[in-house]
């Protein structure tokens, strides 16, 4: 008997790092079924860094905050342009969709706005420049999803 | 030079790990549902929850639990190669006796050489010496592989 094989709406958070390059290359490789995937790529853009410009004791000059929002949304437009780059090469045919906030919550609000059948997140990302420890949103998204999670780890 | 195996290697191996808790069979069901290819190999693996401790108890009660452990075990394994033939796949019940579940599961993942891991978020709680979680948790940062961590949301 022939089960009607069913739809599936896949959520991959992606921060332009090389462990989520490498996520998504794992799920084209041995996931991606053309006929029944809707494939998005979530990127969260985290202003936090930009809005908190200064120090708590001096007052924040508003243009160099205005500017390095402008910096960080300039970096996001070319992390975007990359990564429908890197869906195209990896044969998959996906929606890039940006988020703004806190990335662990921006992707559990989102899964569950797009009704999403499960989440592909890296368990590193930008480790580097980011103030949080590697591995915490991939935690935080595991503890707060609802729908299933596969965390990479390369 | 002819190749050998000229298919790409679209079939994986999939290890899931079960449990006597109900997220196992959602979670096995959710993994045919939405994951299976056909072709791949899947591994339902069991371990047991191990308290008994031969030093503290009398050797009658240990034999008393040993029985009681493996009777689940078996119970266990009846119901889920029943759920795999319903849901008509062929999957291998492997149970693996050891302290650390977590270990014992990613041991298996790399022997396999496992395409992903399959785990819930919850285990047993009742007599585990571990947090509800850990695990999950520590299968997730060991693993060589990608790991789905099927979260129920519970009602």
């Amino acid at each position: 008997m022939a089960d009607s094989v069913n739809k599936r709406k896949i959520m991959i958070a992606m921060d332009g790092s090389e462990y989520s390059e490498g996520a998504l290359k794992w799920f084209a490789k041995n996931m991606y079924q053309k006929d029944r995937d809707e494939v998005i790529v979530l990127h969260v853009t985290d202003h936090r860094n930009s809005s908190s410009f200064g120090s708590n004791w001096m007052p924040v000059d508003p243009t160099m905050v205005h500017m390095a929002y402008k910096e960080e949304e300039e970096k996001a437009k070319v992390a975007i342009k990359k990564l429908d780059a890197i869906l195209m090469d990896a044969g998959v045919q996906g929606n890039v969709v940006r988020a703004h906030g806190i990335p662990g919550e921006q992707i559990i609000q989102k899964s569950e706005e797009l009704g999403v059948t499960m989440i592909i997140i890296a368990s590193r990302g930008l480790g580097k420049i980011r103030r949080t420890i590697l591995g915490s949103v991939s935690d935080y998204v595991v503890h707060h999803s609802s729908v299933p999670v596969i965390v990479c780890r390369h | 030079m002819a190749e050998g195996n000229t298919a790409p290697s679209s079939t994986g191996c999939a290890v899931i790990a079960i449990d006597d808790g109900e997220q196992s069979l959602w979670a096995f069901n959710w993994y045919v549902t939405n994951f299976h290819k056909p072709g791949n190999k899947v591994i339902l693996l069991h371990v047991p929850e191990s308290y008994i401790n031969a030093t503290t108890m009398s050797p009658g009660r240990v034999m008393e639990l040993q029985r009681e452990s493996d009777g689940k075990t078996t119970d266990l394994k009846q119901k889920f190669i029943d759920k795999a033939s319903k849901l008509g796949i062929e999957a291998e019940f492997r149970v693996e006796n050891a302290d650390k579940p977590g270990h014992a599961i990613v041991d298996v993942a790399q022997k396999e050489n496992a395409t992903f891991v399959v785990t819930g978020t919850r285990g047993m709680g009742k007599f585990r010496r571990t947090i509800m979680g850990s695990v999950s948790d520590f299968v997730v940062h060991h693993a060589h592989c990608p790991v789905l961590v099927c979260r129920h949301k519970d009602k």
